[in-house]
């Protein structure tokens, strides 16, 4: 009878194991980055699944305001157009993702990373508007500047598209999840705190 | 979460801890500790289930065999947990610890007496493994109706995305207490409790 149990009680952790995954589903991984006008992120359980239609919220991450709401693909991507009020006044944008039950993952994206590329944009704009309707004799120089604002935004777009992936390995190299030293780690720990209360415990048993 | 819930949390659970810490007799810290980092591993244990994945509580189990030292026993594991992988952390740490150290502490109440009957054992272990899976999820919808939204459907979606994991931690449960009866029955004392202390 015993050995039944015992069987038994193997066969299913056995079968718990085959179907673990080692992550952590209750960590919800988020990362965004500026490209072009919007904002892209993605977003992911630590077990690769992604989360599908959750809600995505941007506040600003110094008031903490919300600045706009989108929902997350089937993919687990989303994308929003830069907000006009946190481009005009440089604001850091929190972005934070809510599965619901209490698990949320938050990435904060700040002014500079996004913003490099929309303002270069407008400042080219401007400058061939102003390219158009100047006199010959300043056209010249105006051309040149208006060609190197042109170039850097055609070589920030290209740098985006390249550092995209990266920028992703690095946020997933980030938030990886519990490794076999953390776990045996923790029981360690648990042992060894057991060890001192019993230490302390048995000193007072002696003085009594 | 709000403030007066986290508030509310750490006091019950400092209260809890306490309480644990004095009963707990010199011959049980080893048993406690096994089962809180029997706690601490079960929770990294992921079953894939629809859109994410569940993990195993085991609170039940906890509660079964430690009674109040399940609040010190959950408190150890979940702070490790906390510091190590960011699970949760450490301003939640007091809510956490009651939602899940609360009801195994209700079911040491309620299934001790069935616990020390072979006869009921088994469904005495279900119950355990079911039930404090339940009462926790139902803690943690409280928990967040307090901080934001609704009661109820917070609890509907929570309660039924932990159906699996109560079905699972049940069986989990049941097993091994009926296993730990036969070869280790001091780790559930149960010969104390058969005298009636």
């Amino acid at each position: 009878m015993i050995s039944k149990i015992v069987s038994t009680f193997c066969l299913l952790s056995f079968v718990f194991c085959l179907l673990s995954t080692p992550a952590q589903a209750h960590k919800v991984r988020i990362f965004a980055y500026g490209e072009g006008n919007s904002i892209v992120g993605e977003t992911a359980f630590s077990n690769g699944r992604a989360p599908k239609d959750s809600e995505i919220i941007v506040q600003n991450a110094a008031s903490a305001r919300p600045l706009l709401t989108c929902r997350t693909d089937d993919q687990g991507h989303f994308r929003f157009p830069i907000p006009e009020e946190a481009r005009r006044s440089h604001l850091d944008l929190r972005i934070i993702i809510n599965v619901g039950e209490g698990h949320r993952g938050e990435w904060l994206l700040e002014a500079e990373e996004y913003l490099g590329d929309g303002e270069g944009e407008s400042v080219s704009i401007s400058d061939q508007e102003r390219v158009a309707v100047a006199t010959p004799a300043s056209k010249a120089r105006e051309t040149i500047s208006a060609d190197e604002e042109l170039i850097r935004r055609v070589v920030e777009e290209a740098m985006d598209k390249k550092l995209g992936p990266i920028k992703r390995m690095l946020a997933e190299g980030r938030n990886q999840g519990p490794s076999l030293q953390d776990i045996l780690g923790g029981i360690g720990y648990i042992l060894g705190l057991a060890g001192i209360i019993a230490y302390f415990r048995s000193k007072k048993g002696e003085k009594k | 979460m709000s403030v007066p819930v986290l508030i509310s949390g750490g006091v019950l659970t400092a209260a809890g801890t306490a309480i644990g810490l004095k009963k707990l007799d010199y011959d049980r810290i080893m048993t406690v500790s096994i089962l809180a980092a029997t706690f601490f591993v079960a929770s990294l244990i992921h079953v894939p289930l629809g859109p994410g994945s569940v993990h195993l509580v085991l609170n039940g189990l906890l509660g079964v065999a430690l009674g109040w030292a399940s609040f010190p026993a959950i408190l150890t594991a979940l702070l490790l947990q906390a510091i190590f992988f960011q699970y949760g952390g450490i301003v939640v740490l007091g809510v956490n610890t009651f939602n899940m150290a609360a009801p195994a502490l209700l079911c040491f109440y309620l299934l001790r007496p069935w616990l020390a009957r072979p006869k009921s054992r088994p469904l005495a272990g279900f119950a355990g493994g079911f039930l404090s899976v339940f009462l926790a999820s139902l803690l943690m919808a409280l928990a967040l109706a307090l901080s934001d939204t609704g009661f109820l459907a917070t609890a509907k979606i929570i309660v039924a995305a932990h159906l699996p994991v109560m079905i699972i931690e049940g069986f989990i449960t049941m097993f091994t207490v009926s296993f730990l009866a036969r070869v280790q029955p001091d780790i559930l004392q149960l010969r104390i409790t058969n005298v009636g202390t």
